[in-house]
């Protein structure tokens, strides 16, 4: 059992606040994500609950026990920097053996060549044990860096943009690999990244943190499919997704419509008049790329557009199109549009969000389905 | 990949001619100590200078072993006890100034306290001041406090040459190692003695070697504190030099050889760790 | 109106690590045509950005010619071609405002005000910098250079367009946006463009044809959908795509007019559709890699439609879609599916795959047995 605890804590390196106040905890044995862009305040929260960064204000608890004062060697806290971090004197075996060997541990030296083994073989690195990490490529340092974590057998451990320095292609394969070590590791994990993706694969729950201030917690598909504000919404998802300025009118058959200014972009409102808040004059609508259909038949019913430009990925293509004047991001599996081409454009009510304009909090929240923890 | 071959022989040939033409320009002083010190007194003050003489180990024999072949009684000199002296004084402010100041090198590159780069900047300003302005208080200093020609005194004054260099080089070495490197070893569970010893230490090794040489040479060339600050007890090799220029007469020879002598321990030290040195150095210019 | 032909271009370097020669760009022939959008694809270090600064005529060339046009530019500096650059490195005058910097080509080409004033405001619209006109450079992020450079390139009117890297320092969002804008202007004004990128994904958006380089070689040049759907070698198989292919080793037997494909390393034997098999007569009994695309994989809910059954190894729900790791007798086999699927590790899940877009490679050469003859 142990778990983190974060009581409205705050973090200023002279005037600059870097974080605000945030509080949450995570779960036991779970990848909590912290999810935000560069700035954010992520890799600050990540070193005081280290205490390599002194906490300004507010409390932090292990497994209930307030630890702001406890030095960094006597937390049982393991950390993966960003910068791997490795000891470059020490071979790849020293490195992994670096922790178990400190007065803290107190193991034999069979114990800690036992455990050296034993991370090397889950990690798959046993022949790179006598290198040094100079001699070591991008992925073998990543690797290197988490069985040092791991082979500690912390209590926590704390990730800090783990893969950002590889490139995409190793990225997304060392994230894999991580998810299948995941069952295994058996272990809580903060994990900081500013990857969506990274964070929607791996983690449990999400804290999602913009400017020191937490957004939203919840689990990958409620932050996915049910974003507390505009910016949750904009964090996740590839393309971004469409945010539509719109007002709110009465249809010809007395049923609420949400129109854009200039008229061209209108779909069926999916809340009901009293679900809407009284000042509700103007509202952004928010579809996700996927959710928006494209057909070149022009019967059909839709909203009518031009499109802008596409580009093909392999699979998908992301399909600009150009209602009104707004250009909205669709992916489809369909290719070869051309610029300029008419096309009709629906989607379904169950996938429009609905967003206040002037805070950019959700509307759609708490009358969905899907129950999220918000703060 | 395929790889091939090819060769710019004139380009090559012409640098190798402009670098051996400097090394002759640069070196010729040195040579012709080299060569005075095997020539005998006669063939020194000869009016054309002699490039083809019968070498003779007679200077060296006399600086060693004594004064057989002395042709003048006067201007004789403990060549040895000098050369015992030098090392002496600057084996111990070397070992004295790494004592101090790597950790105060390290705090001073890690730990953020009051006064820090004033502090970083007094010793810096250690050598901006010629040594000749503040040699005649310390010498007035020396005389009350019982340190004149001691080699603890010796030993202290030349702090002010090797403190310097050595904090501000290795401070560089220091911030080099980056912070997670040590954040980490401390969430491995080592206290901050643990961190120094086992991780920041060993990271600087090869930079502490080089500077403490680097150090070595500059207090061994040092010459103006020996002279004022010792006596005929505590002179370094560089004073003790000059013992041989007397009222009567110059005895080239044996200062030569003597000469030869004292430029041996910085110059074969210089040769090992040439390499090392100019990384130190260059490190030193950019953070100073 | 120019198109862009390189005949054997080779780069010797003097690598001065190994005191040997590298051979960067070995012997890279091909031609953009006039109006064409061609992107030079590849790991770093695959020889691309030494090709396009060969092009341009700010590296020296071992051997091997370039012309522009029916023009030999092999011995012509920068400046005297119409060309028009834009680097991952910035190069902007930093004494000038962005402005500056930006009008600085049509200005040394003595443009009309006007004329100057209208290409700023249209360049300055697609790229999204009309904000940071009044900066200096060194005020701004690497994002913001690197447009401002992008700016400077596409403002002119020249024959041709070397980019190298140019979205590489954006974040995601504005790269994507940036990336529409270079391909919505190529549509309509089909100019003759190199792009060199590393990215996979960029490659495949913006080409007209992909031209993919590794070690200096030129691997494979068609469009897009070609180099995705039939790489020539593995290299361009497993270097387009993410997820990545899947790979399994193994070797074709036939018997009584079945084609079977054994693995080596699991106990998986796969029925060849005799589409499949047209390019694959006389292969059998040699090692051959069989290459599937994770799209053409699919999780079948329904068991009886299923061909097999695979068990879960992992899974991630990635938003827009859901990548799914199974064993298929121990074979390691990556699906492309929807998101949100509840999948637990071990979970035993049916497995369908679309042979007929399978593709076999030679394991020894490495080349699909497709390309004989290329």
């Amino acid at each position: 059992m142990s778990t983190v605890q974060l009581e409205d804590v705050h973090k200023y390196y002279g005037k600059v606040k870097a974080v605000r106040g945030i509080s949450f905890e995570s779960l036991d044995k779970d990848i909590l994500a912290i999810l935000g862009p560069s700035g954010a305040g992520k890799t600050s929260t990540l070193k005081m609950i280290a205490g390599l960064e002194p906490v300004t204000q507010g409390e932090i608890y292990k497994d209930g026990r307030l630890i702001n004062l406890i030095p960094p060697e006597k937390r049982n806290i393991a950390m993966v920097f960003e910068s791997y971090a490795l000891y470059p004197h020490y071979t790849v075996y020293d490195n992994i053996a670096f922790p178990l060997r400190s007065k803290a541990a107190l193991l034999s030296q069979d114990e800690i060549d036992r455990r050296v083994r034993e991370t090397a073989e889950m990690l798959q690195m046993k022949s790179l044990l006598a290198r040094k990490p100079a001699e070591l490529s991008g992925g073998q340092k990543q690797r290197v860096s988490l069985g040092r974590a791991l082979a500690k057998r912390a209590e926590i451990l704390l990730m800090d943009e783990p893969l950002s320095h590889l490139d995409a292609k190793l990225r997304h394969h060392m994230r894999r690999e991580l998810k299948k070590y995941q069952s295994s590791l058996n272990t809580t994990i903060i994990y900081v990244t500013h990857d969506y993706l990274e964070a929607l694969a791996l983690a449990g729950r999400l804290v999602i943190l913009n400017e020191g201030v937490i957004h939203q917690i919840g689990t990958p598909s409620e932050v996915y499919y049910n974003p507390a504000d505009t910016f949750v919404a904009s964090l996740i998802g590839q393309p971004k997704i469409n945010l539509i300025t719109c007002h709110i009118q009465n249809g010809s058959g007395g049923e609420l419509k949400v129109i854009s200014k200039d008229g061209a972009f209108q779909v069926p409102c999916p809340l009901s008049a009293e679900e809407l808040p009284p000042r509700n004059d103007t509202v952004l609508v928010g579809v996700r790329s996927q959710h928006l259909y494209l057909s070149r038949n022009l019967d059909d019913q839709g909203i009518v557009g031009e499109i802008y430009v596409s580009e093909y990925m392999g699979v998908n293509s992301i399909v600009q199109v150009k209602v009104g004047h707004q250009i909205l991001n669709a992916l489809t599996k369909e290719q070869n549009y051309e610029i300029g081409q008419p096309v009709k454009l629906q989607v379904s009510e169950k996938d429009i969000i609905l967003f206040d304009a002037h805070t950019g909090k959700s509307l759609s929240r708490g009358i969905a389905h899907r129950e999220s923890i918000t703060i | 990949m395929k790889r091939s071959r090819y060769l710019a022989p004139k380009r090559q040939t012409l640098i190798w001619l402009a670098l051996a033409g400097y090394a002759v320009f640069a070196l010729f002083p040195l040579i012709w100590v080299v060569m005075m010190s095997f020539k005998s007194h006669i063939d020194i003050i000869s009016p054309v200078p002699k490039f083809i003489f019968t070498p003779s180990l007679e200077n060296y024999k006399a600086i060693l072993f004594g004064g057989q072949s002395m042709q003048y009684e006067a201007g004789q000199t403990d060549f040895l006890l000098y050369f015992k002296n030098s090392c002496i004084i600057t084996i111990s402010a070397v070992v004295l100034s790494l004592l101090a100041g790597v950790p105060a090198s390290y705090a001073l590159a890690r730990y953020r306290f009051r006064f820090k780069d004033d502090i970083a900047f007094t010793f810096l300003s250690f050598r901006f001041a010629p040594e000749i302005a503040v040699i005649i208080p310390i010498y007035i200093l020396y005389q009350k406090l019982h340190l004149y020609n001691t080699y603890v005194g010796l030993i202290f004054v030349y702090q002010l040459i090797t403190l310097p260099l050595i904090v501000w080089i290795i401070r560089g070495y220091f911030e080099d190692i980056s912070v997670e490197i040590e954040q980490a070893a401390k969430l491995d569970g080592y206290s901050w003695w643990g961190v120094f010893t086992k991780i920041a230490l060993p990271l600087v090794k090869p930079g502490l070697a080089s500077t403490a040489v680097l150090a070595f040479i500059f207090a061994w060339n040092n010459f103006i504190f020996g002279l004022i600050l010792g006596s005929s007890d505590t002179y370094p090799s560089t004073v003790g030099t000059l013992g041989f220029i007397s009222y009567e007469s110059v005895l080239w020879g044996q200062m030569a050889a003597a000469t030869v002598i004292t430029i041996m321990p910085p110059l074969i030290l210089a040769i090992f760790i040439q390499k090392y040195l100019v990384r130190g150095l260059t490190m030193g210019a950019i953070r100073g | 109106m120019a198109e862009i032909t390189v005949q054997d271009l080779t780069k010797i370097y003097q690598d001065e690590r190994i005191h040997d020669q590298v051979m960067a760009v070995d012997h890279v022939s091909f031609t953009c045509n006039d109006g064409e959008f061609m992107v030079l694809l590849g790991p770093s270090g695959c020889g691309k950005t030494s090709t396009l600064r060969m092009i341009a005529g700010l590296e020296e060339i071992s051997a091997g010619k370039v012309f522009i046009g029916k023009t030999l530019v092999n011995d012509l500096a920068p400046a005297d071609q119409n060309v028009a650059m834009a680097f991952e490195n910035y190069a902007l005058y930093p004494p000038l405002t962005v402005r500056e910097n930006v009008v600085f080509p049509l200005k040394a080409r003595g443009m009309p005000k006007v004329e100057i004033q209208n290409k700023l405001r249209e360049v300055v619209d697609v790229l999204d910098i009309g904000d940071i006109l009044d900066r200096r450079p060194a005020e701004l992020s690497g994002g913001q250079q690197q447009r401002v450079s992008l700016g400077r390139c596409i403002i002119r009117d020249a024959d041709v367009y070397l980019m190298d890297e140019p979205l590489s320092h954006l974040d995601s969002e504005l790269r994507l946006r940036t990336r529409g804008e270079l391909k919505r202007i190529h549509e309509l004004n089909k100019r003759t463009v190199i792009y060199v990128t590393h990215d996979q994904v960029e490659a495949l958006a913006l080409a007209d044809r992909i031209a993919v380089m590794d070690n200096g070689v030129l691997q494979q040049i068609g469009a897009p959908a070609q180099v995705y759907e039939h790489p020539i070698n593995l290299f361009v198989a497993g270097f387009i795509g993410e997820p990545p292919m899947n790979f399994i080793n193994g070797t074709i037997s036939t018997a009584e007019g079945t084609h079977i494909f054994s693995s080596f390393d699991y106990d998986l034997n796969i029925q060849l559709p005799e589409s499949l098999m047209v390019s694959a007569r006389g292969w059998e009994k040699k090692k051959l890699v069989l290459g599937i695309r994770p799209h053409h994989t699919h999780m079948v809910h329904e068991k009886e439609f299923a061909q097999r059954s695979g068990k879960v190894v992992i899974y991630e729900s990635l938003g827009e879609e859901g990548v799914l790791e199974v064993e298929v007798e121990g074979c390691p086999l990556t699906i492309l599916t929807e998101p949100e699927l509840r999948l637990k590790p071990r979970e035993t899940v049916g497995v369908s795959v679309d042979w007929e877009n399978a593709i076999l490679f030679d394991e020894e050469s490495g080349y699909s047995l497709n390309s004989n003859g290329d």
